[in-house]
């Protein structure tokens, strides 16, 4: 069966983006919550699980997993289930971060701009070495950005700006800090934490402006807090933390939409069966197949809805503390 | 559903509504609490970090009421509005406009909450605690009570007390009796501690809300079989001859045929069974929870309370407020 939501990371080359992957997985496939995440091959899950067992095991520059090299672009398809049940099926481009550095051939482009527009959500990477240290201004800040690769990812939110068709609005991207324990130095306080989610806020303006094209999370992550010590990188304790969030971000923005969808199925069946039903009893009466048939068809778009609605409310409760966005405004999401 | 708390200046009900709130942010047996409305959910999420921190809020100046779900895997399965008095309100007279609303809420209430200082109790210091104002009320508003209510005596600051006195629970034999002779009250002593460790801290809400969410259960079942009799005798009607007729006069005169009536009544009966499905499963895993609460029954003696009591003590559930903004993981 194909999967049902496509989730692309866009990321300069060292952002963390193949660590984080597997850092998700090793997380998700022991479960949290009731949910579980499962590679539907299950050589991929043994070749996932040997490079973080590598990553947990070992010391030194080696447990690093190398670098997503070209023509090694890896499509994973994984399963998400709650309580072993399966949700929503979901695959995976681990796309070579250098190819967004550079000088990109016209095929290069092509290709990922083509998977950005299947794409039911992307995630942008920003390490947070480039976050360490609070900016002293505006220029130094954008200084910063430009270094986390910001520069590169804006073209492809402008193409995919371009081509969004109403039914994908708003469309779900979360803001991805990798290496959230390089900001620690940052972390002194409730300010502090809000200074630095707004420095993140004016690098990617222009997701936040006051339009309902964007829906946006902002979510640091972290393989562990040890690993915030330069001295201790190559060899401090991996103790993931909120590695799940974009994921569940992602999954419950796919059902969203899901349900926007069956709602105005609902809504136009509804609005013919009551057109059917204002005639005269005569032509109730020729019209009474019909009126069954959208019955029916009400009936199962009811029960699809409602079946929607729990997931949603399975997922959203994960998120109930988390920085949402839309059309700049923090949200919170509901079933 | 209102809850109504009640208790003495300093007891502590404020930063027990702050800590469960922020330790009811992950699951406790499948449940979660969340405020209605957004900011509330940002106040006591701040409050509860604050209390982690060791600054705790100031006492309630006014009468307050404050609205929660009460949440199983993500559904919002019961609402409920928390009343909550200052201390000071349980010692006026009825002319004072905190006293009347407290009278009011205490009629009203589907779950009660009363809240004792463990450590006065244990000194034999009733009279800090209102134990017997707080008697002469809950007693008053039971006494016109027609539906199920739970009543939690909730022992605050236990973990000032290493153990619990013999004769620690003497002054709350009146009230443990009354709620004895009561068909429809369930009571539970529960200890509690909202320090830096926080024990048991779920338990009271959970306890009164069993209650709530059993007699909502009951409610939809028997509603759902009173719809689904009620569209087979329709559907009876709407059999044979005499079936025939009533269709023909019906869409004449454009009345709902007893077949249509029965379809009717059958999706109503659909949508209680849908609600009792819902909450079925809460409803029984809130009273598997209840079990094991030293709940108040006609069987037992003040040393049978405090034995349970003891056991529990050290906390049956001790949890601990999780991270909950997730910039400040580490």
């Amino acid at each position: 069966m194909a999967a049902e939501v496509k989730i692309t990371m866009l990321g300069i080359s060292g952002s963390g983006k193949t660590c984080y992957m597997l850092g998700l997985y090793a997380v998700m496939q022991l479960g949290l919550q009731g949910f579980t995440l499962s590679t539907t091959d299950m050589d991929e899950d043994l070749r996932l699980t040997s490079l973080w067992e590598n990553l947990i095991d070992n010391e030194g520059e080696d447990r690093w997993p190398a670098p997503t090299s070209e023509g090694n672009t890896h499509r994973y398809e994984f399963d998400f289930s709650y309580g072993m049940k399966p949700l929503i099926s979901f695959d995976w481009l681990d796309y070579r971060g250098g190819a967004m550095q550079d000088v990109s051939t016209q095929e290069d482009t092509q290709t990922l701009n083509k998977r950005l527009r299947e794409s039911n959500c992307i995630f942008l990477c920003i390490s947070g070495e480039h976050l360490e240290e609070e900016a002293r201004d505006d220029t130094e800040l954008m200084r910063n950005a430009r270094k986390a690769g910001v520069n590169r990812m804006n073209p492809y939110i402008t193409d995919l700006a371009k081509n969004l068709s109403d039914r994908q609005k708003p469309f779900p991207i979360v803001i991805v800090i990798t290496k959230y324990d390089r900001c620690q130095k940052r972390l002194k306080d409730k300010a502090s934490r809000e200074k630095l989610i707004g420095d993140i806020k004016k690098i990617f303006n222009t997701l936040f402006m006051p339009n309902q094209d964007w829906l946006i999370m902002l979510c640091p992550v972290s393989l562990g807090k040890e690993l915030g010590d330069k001295d201790k990188l190559n060899s401090g304790k991996i103790e993931p933390k909120n590695l799940h969030l974009p994921l569940v971000f992602a999954l419950y923005a796919k059902f969203r939409e899901s349900a926007t969808t069956e709602e105005a199925r609902l809504r136009e069946a509804k609005g013919r069966l009551d057109t059917l039903k204002s005639g005269n009893w005569f032509q109730r009466l020729l019209s009474s197949d019909d009126m069954q048939g959208i019955s029916g068809s009400i009936q199962s778009s009811q029960a699809e809805l409602q079946d929607i609605q729990k997931k949603m409310a399975l997922l959203a409760q994960e998120l109930s503390n988390a920085q949402i966005f839309l059309g700049g405004k923090e949200i919170q999401v509901d079933a | 559903m209102k809850i109504v708390m009640l208790g003495h200046t300093g007891v502590g009900k404020t930063t027990y509504i702050a800590s469960l709130y922020g330790i009811m942010q992950q699951s406790i047996e499948g449940f979660r609490l969340r405020a209605v409305e957004s900011d509330e959910h940002k106040r006591w999420i701040n409050i509860a970090e604050r209390i982690q921190q060791g600054e705790y809020p100031l006492g309630t100046d006014r009468r307050q009421e404050y609205n929660f779900y009460l949440r199983y895997q993500g559904r919002n399965i019961l609402q409920f509005s928390w009343a909550d008095y200052r201390g000071g309100a349980l010692r006026e007279t009825q002319d004072s406009e905190q006293a009347k609303a407290l009278l009011t809420d205490l009629k009203a209430a589907d779950g009660l909450i009363l809240f004792c200082d463990c450590h006065a109790l244990a000194s034999g210091d009733t009279r800090s605690n209102q134990i017997g104002r707080m008697t002469s009320l809950a007693s008053q508003a039971l006494k016109e009570l027609d539906h199920p209510l739970s009543l939690a005596i909730v022992l605050t600051k236990t973990d000032l007390l290493t153990s619990f006195p013999d004769d620690m629970l003497k002054s709350l034999g009146g009230l443990i009796a009354a709620i004895n002779a009561s068909d429809l009250v369930l009571g539970a002593l529960i200890p509690i501690a909202c320090s830096s460790r926080l024990c048991n801290v779920p338990m009271p809400l959970l306890f009164v809300l069993y209650s709530a969410v059993a007699f909502e259960a009951t409610s939809a079942y028997k509603e759902a079989e009173s719809h689904d009799l009620r569209a087979q005798s329709y559907e009876k009607f709407s059999q044979g001859f005499a079936g025939a007729v009533d269709w023909v006069v019906s869409k004449i005169s454009q009345e709902p045929t007893y077949g249509e009536m029965a379809t009717n009544e059958r999706e109503k009966a659909i949508v209680k069974k849908r609600l009792f499905a819902e909450i079925q499963k809460p409803g029984l895993l809130l009273h598997n929870y209840v079990q094991k609460l030293p709940r108040i029954q006609s069987s037992l003696a003040e040393t049978d309370y405090i034995k349970q009591l003891s056991n529990i003590k050290e906390g049956m559930l001790e949890n601990a407020i999780a991270s909950l903004d997730p910039f400040s993981i580490f």
